[in-house]
């Protein structure tokens, strides 16, 4: 397709006639249309700040709409509570000619509660107009404007919010008073060519002329390498209570002295409780498992996002009252009982989710989304996740491991690493044995370990219902005509290491055509995580979220009148993202011993590996499916 | 989402003339000492596990609902329930949802008296711990409805949470639906109505289990007549002309309870897992005062019929024509000296691509067809009355086809009801013979409706008059292979896939939205198949079949076992699952189209290599011509030819018949595993 360099549109927003500088015509021609959605003509972003106390906020957008897929960037979406107030809002649509088609005004837009389902009560609204025409293109100019006295919170600037998205002309102004200075956090921006002017009283930035990005497999997420600018005023206004953050430190003094101080007394019998539990107990870990599974037993999690604009923890003689509290109340809990147990704690915050994402270290701000509870000992630190009443004390796998997090300290808050899971941690064992019989059928003695990262994968497997583990196993390694004899699992939670002991029968698992017999050695076969295209055309590095440490070894118990024609070959492949290792070998005594490791390793790598990574998985999937030939007499 | 007039204006009503009191302690029976509130008996505080599921991680003790009619004065007649619950939980870890409890308030509903108490067992005795009003959330979720949320304070494996609340409501011409069963086991279940004998409801009992009890009494209470309306109220409250100041009524008490339940799991291949809870329904069908006529509402479909046919939100729609007369004038060239039939398809075609869609599932217009004609966008019933009408102007007999989809349940045909239908498509008869389209969806065809709409059956409102149509699709698959191993094993070749019917139009939305997405998705569920060329054809003409070709090369679909090769017939297109793994299925299978797959695998042969072992030809059938299966593989001079025909012949299987799927299936899995060997010639 020809490209053609599309020039800088200068859009004035006071200009009715908006849409027509907005040559849809031209543009449906150009590259920014290809595999795009939509296309922002313009947008703007300005913060007005009168003092620390005081900004309005406008938001202008200009987009032409290209297919269904492409209408929510249409939408306006205005979320509120109530310290924000809309000050206007309205949107117009236009044909592809530049046409005005439909008006909509603030008394036209929805407004309904922006309460998350599993939330108890949240005080939080959205006022949002989601609707538009039926053919395509068309174009949608919207605007808002609030006002909001909370100074500390501001919208993130992310321009290139979404995959297949052009972006001709994206700004962010903000006018402030020359004294008042500003945290801020950039990221991406040269590689996009943002241009940045900064004067005594505003600051802005610039994105222009953004093809669309298509999505690839494996990539990593979008806002890690996509523009992004946050901000936050070092003097802010948050609930009516001013800070100035200036440092970590400050971040850390403040949530010490206007969120937790004053939240952790206790009522008599919750102090009675822990000091009889950890009586006699010397071992400061002991104590802190002790008192952890005393909190999981009692409490139960709930959402519940009130006062300071949600980030002041319940009372924690309330949680100890009502048995139940969201994270931020479940860690200052948790960290007051464990005060009583002369355990030092301190409460941390986290971004949790499967994928790492750091606290913003050169971002001076309140960040994260989730409280934890860090305990450290003389040699190495335990994290605790309080939410969840069946996990192992310590254990942060898969939710908020690896990554910065904010930890709050008497003196100041610091940035700290949590607990990384490697590849040699994550283990899985699959070990047993297998007879094969005269009729085909195969009896399977299994015992499966899960260490670390695969602990939390299985784990749950112990609130299972008889019927539901029967589907499970069904499900796992589809075999046809399987019965499950026995299973019993173990859990436990002092090394992370849950066991499954399995044993079932498969019918007709072997193949007889005539008087051969084939079978495949590798039975319990997991091979669906290995999902590859065929493009390997990469643009980004690729990102292999899960590693994998998995060992497989069986006895097989070959019957009398089978006889060996032909074995599979033994294989063994590395490379630096991996290793692969087969092998399926006779023993005496009639039986054979099968074995196969796999070692994937964690990690960012180079978009130019991803062929030879994906030539490693074909291999593998292709050498898992290897049979054994057997002749019968 | 629905219609955005109210049901309760399509049901005029005129508020009585008499004032009702209602004596509530003097209704019902003796309360039983553990369904009072606020007392947990000892009993259900020490029980360990639940004697209908010993595995439940919770169970319902009580979940009653106690219904009464009653009249306001100035305001009008009022449904007034009494909810009561409680659960046990028994594992606090795996139950703890449900003490999060959340109802909705709808119009303008009230609720009071509400009251929540968690009991637990503390040394020997039980405690219980009731929370205030403060902990007791509202929030207005939308201008119709606003919901109410509170959560148990302390609960611990063995406690016993409890609720109670009065709701108030002006909606008298349903009652609502109660359920008798959850998830979890039910202990004890009643629902209890007072009905006044003014009216009179049809009631709607569901699902497998038959109710342990079913009492009616009868009984009477005395009415007052007030002396005026309220000044919000037009209407005049007439007093008797004898000067009588009250008068007694007639009263008719249900009570239905259900008894030891066992948990509701959901399962595969059902549309919608309510049409089988234990669960009841009223909805009024007549009211009648003394000395006034007898207000009819629901209670035949033919009833039915009319009212749809008499609204001008539906059957009125059908009388606007003119609005079409431009229209008509330049489509005359195209449709002049057609068939029926090729009429039927020019106009539907016309308004399924012309006319778009704004997702709203409804039997009723919003805006009128005038307007969306005018707009080119609509509702379901919009496009699809717009459909007709021009239908009917081209000479057509075409009419409108109301039905529910699946979420909304399926048609009890024995309890009549408005409330059932929510849903308008189009219906067309020529020459004896039927044909339903739905031309709000801009991928389905003539008899090939969505999904949703697959729902058993519909009625087609006429004139005068209705008829009942079965609502199934059918789903043909033809898939055509051409290919050839070498004597290394490399398998190579085209694949060519001919869709019609139902199975088009999930997969042609598709294309329009994310072409690039089905491409990924076909070759994830091949993984490891290099695929090139991908073809569609016929992406957005629905006449067609829907086409997708590819060329492909495989290396590890045949294994090289020293000299030999081992092939599947199918290679990678066979079934490698069965659908149906569990046993004893209690629900009936749900498909919703009939289906037929017809496969033809060609396989040329490498050099130097001769069949050892072909697997052998088999049919399968089902009784009653419930579906069949064929499988045969015949061997040419240099290459191999695999036919698999599958055909399940009715759209939904009945609970025993699904026995006979899973062994079809079981026996078909097995089959299609089975390989070709090849051995090298000396």
């Amino acid at each position: 397709m020809k490209t053609i360099l599309y020039p800088l549109i200068f859009i004035s927003f006071v200009n009715k006639n908006l849409a027509q500088s907005c040559n849809v015509i031209e543009l449906l021609v150009s590259d920014y249309s290809v595999h795009a959605d939509a296309i922002v003509c313009s947008e703007t972003t300005e913060l007005q700040f009168s003092n620390r106390n005081n900004v309005v906020i406008t938001k202008r957008k200009s987009v032409i709409i290209l297919n269904d897929a492409g209408r929510r960037h249409g939408h306006t979406v205005v979320f509120y509570d109530k310290n924000k107030k809309i000050k206007k809002a309205s949107a117009r649509f236009y044909n592809k000619f530049g046409k005005e088609t439909k008006k909509i005004t603030k008394k036209d837009f929805k407004d309904q509660s922006a309460i998350n389902d599993f939330s108890l009560y949240e005080d939080s609204r959205v006022l949002y107009y989601d609707g538009g025409p039926a053919d395509y293109p068309y174009i949608v100019e919207y605007e808002y404007s609030y006002e909001t006295s909370n100074t500390l919170y501001l919208p993130t600037w992310n321009p290139i919010s979404s995959y297949n998205l052009s972006v001709l002309e994206s700004n962010l102004i903000i006018n402030f008073p020359a004294d008042m200075t500003f945290n801020k956090s950039e990221s991406n921006l040269e590689d996009f060519e943002v241009s940045i002017s900064e004067t005594i009283d505003q600051l802005s930035y610039s994105l222009t002329a953004a093809m669309p990005i298509k999505e690839e497999r494996y990539s990593m997420p979008l806002s890690s390498f996509g523009p992004r600018v946050k901000l936050s005023p070092t003097n802010f206004s948050h609930e009516g209570i001013n800070g100035e953050f200036k440092s970590w430190k400050d971040v850390g003094e403040w949530i010490e002295e206007e969120l937790l101080i004053g939240q952790d007394q206790l009522p008599a019998d919750a102090i009675s409780d822990i000091k009889l539990l950890t009586k006699g107990v010397t071992d400061d870990r002991e104590k802190v498992r002790l008192v952890y599974e005393y909190m999981q037993k009692k409490c139960r999690y709930i959402s519940v996002q009130i006062g300071i604009g949600g980030w002041k923890p319940m009372h924690a003689a309330d949680v100890h009252r009502l048995s139940y509290g969201d994270c931020k109340a479940l860690v200052n809990y948790t960290k007051a009982l464990l005060n009583v147990a002369d355990v030092p704690s301190y409460y941390t915050i986290v971004y949790a989710g499967s994928v790492p994402v750091d606290i913003d270290s050169s971002f001076t701000s309140l960040q994260g989304n989730h409280a934890i509870l860090q305990v450290p000992f003389e040699k190495d630190t335990m994290w605790l996740e309080c939410t969840n009443d069946k996990a192992a004390p310590g254990y942060i796998s898969g939710f908020t491991d690896d990554r910065d997090v904010l930890v709050v300290y008497p003196e100041g808050g610091t940035i700290i690493h949590t607990k990384k899971y490697t590849e040699v941690d994550n283990r899985k064992r699959v070990d047993g044995t297998m007879q094969i019989s005269e009729d085909g059928s195969l009896a399977i003695d299994a015992i499966i370990e899960s260490k670390g990262a695969q602990y939390g994968a299985v784990k749950w497997l112990n609130s299972l219902k008889e019927d539901e583990i029967d589907k499970y196993y069904k499900n796992l390694w589809n075999l046809p005509g399987v019965e499950i004899g026995s299973v019993n699992f173990s859990d436990n939670r002092t090394d992370e290491l849950f066991t499954e002991k399995l044993k079932m029968k498969v019918r007709a698992y072997v193949q007889k055509m005539g008087n051969l017999v084939m079978f495949r050695p590798y039975v319990l076969r997991l091979d669906e995580d290995f999902n590859t295209t065929t493009s390997l055309e990469k643009k980004y590095d690729f990102f292999l979220e899960e590693g994998r440490n998995t060992m497989d070894e069986f006895i097989i118990e070959i019957p009398e009148g089978f006889e060996l024609e032909d074995l599979p070959k033994a294989l063994e492949l590395e490379h630096n993202f991996g290793k692969y290792t087969y092998s399926c070998s006779p023993l005496e005594g009639n039986r054979l011993q099968f074995r196969r490791t796999l070692f994937l390793k964690k990690g960012r790598y180079d978009k130019a590996d991803y062929y030879t990574y994906a030539d490693f998985i074909k291999s593998i999937n292709k050498n898992d499916e290897q049979y054994l030939l057997f002749k019968k007499n | 989402m629905t219609s955005s007039t109210s049901y309760l204006k399509r049901i005029k009503f005129y508020a009585p003339l008499i004032l009702l009191f209602f004596c509530f302690t003097s209704v019902g029976n003796a309360q039983k000492s553990n369904s009072k509130f606020g007392e947990a008996v000892l009993d259900e505080l020490k029980k360990k596990n639940s004697s209908i599921g010993p595995e439940a991680d919770a169970e319902y003790l009580l979940n009653n609902c106690w219904t009464k009619l009653s009249y306001e004065p100035g305001l009008g007649w009022r449904r007034r329930m009494i909810i009561h619950k409680k659960i046990k939980i028994y594992s606090k870890e795996d139950a703890s949802a449900w003490a999060n409890v959340i109802f909705s308030l709808y119009g303008k509903d009230t609720y009071s008296s509400l009251k929540v108490v968690t009991h637990n067992l503390v040394d020997g005795k039980s405690v219980s711990e009731q929370i205030s009003k403060k902990d007791i959330f509202r929030e207005k979720v939308t201008e119709e409805k606003e919901n109410v949320r509170f959560t148990f304070p302390n609960v611990k494996d063995g406690s016993v949470i409890e609720w109670k609340y009065e709701l108030m409501s002006e909606n008298i011409f349903s009652l609502g639906t109660w359920y008798f069963q959850y998830s979890i086991p039910v202990v004890h279940s009643s629902y209890k109505v007072s009905i006044p004998s003014y009216f009179n409801y049809q009631s709607r009992l569901i699902g497998f289990d038959k109710p342990s009890d079913k009492i009616v009494d009868y009984g009477s209470d005395v009415i007052y007549f007030g002396t005026t309306g309220s000044s919000n109220n037009t209407r005049t409250i007439k007093k008797p002309k004898d000067g009588s100041t009250r008068s007694s009524i007639d009263t008719k008490t249900i009570k239905i309870i259900y008894k030891d339940v066992e948990a509701l799991k959901r399962e595969q291949f059902v549309f919608n897992i309510n049409n089988y809870r234990n669960s009841i329904r009223f909805e009024l069908e007549s009211y009648k005062e003394p000395n006034k006529d007898q207000q009819d509402f629901t209670s035949t479909w033919a009833s039915i019929a009319v009212i749809l046919m008499k609204d001008k939100e539906l059957g009125l729609q059908l009388r606007r024509k003119a609005f079409l007369k431009d229209f008509f004038l330049e489509m005359n060239p195209e449709l002049k000296g057609k068939s029926d039939k090729d009429k039927m398809r020019i106009l539907f075609d016309y308004v399924r691509t012309n006319m778009k869609w704004n997702n709203n599932r409804s039997k009723y217009v919003d805006e009128g067809i005038k307007k969306a004609f005018e707009d080119r966008i609509g509702n379901s019933a919009e496009i699809n009355l717009l459909l007709i009408n021009m239908l009917r102007k081209a000479g057509l007999e075409a009419n409108p086809l109301v039905l529910s989809t699946t979420d909304n349940g399926a048609i009890i045909n024995e309890c009549p009801s408005i409330l059932q239908l929510n849903y308008l498509i189009t219906a067309v008869e020529i020459d004896g013979k039927t044909y339903l389209m739905d031309a709000a969806h801009k991928y389905s065809n003539i008899n090939a409706l969505p999904f949703y709409c697959l729902n058993y059956t519909g009625f087609v409102l006429y004139e005068k008059g209705f008829k009942e149509v079965d609502l199934s699709s059918k789903s043909v698959e033809r898939i055509k292979i051409i290919s050839k191993v070498d004597a290394d094993g490399l398998l190579s070749g085209s694949f060519q896939k001919m869709e019609f019917g139902h199975a088009t139009i999930e997969d042609r939305s598709q294309l329009e939205s994310d072409e690039d997405e089905l491409v990924e998705v076909i070759k994830e569920m091949h993984e490891g198949i290099v695929k090139d060329s991908f073809e569609f054809v016929n992406k957005t003409n629905v006449k067609q079949p829907l086409l997708t070709n590819y060329l492909f090369e495989d290396e590890t679909n045949i294994q090289k076992i020293g000299d030999r090769l081992f092939i599947n017939p199918l290679l990678y297109i066979g079934q490698d699952e069965n659908p149906f793994k569990k046993e004893g299925r209690k629900f009936p299978v749900e498909i919703g189209s009939s289906i037929q797959e017809n496969y033809n695998v060609s396989l040329e042969l490498p050099e130097g290599y001769t069949v050892e072992y072909l697997p052998q030809a088999i049919k399968l059938e089902l009784p009653d011509n419930l579906g069949s299966y064929y499988f045969a593989v015949s061997e040419g001079d240099t290459s191999i030819n695999a036919i698999r025909k599958l055909s399940l012949n009715r759209p939904i299987y009945s609970a025993a018949e699904a026995a006979g799927l899973r062994e079809l299936f079981l026996r078909i899995v097995e089959v299609e595993a089975e390989k070709i060997i090849l051995s090298k010639v000396e």
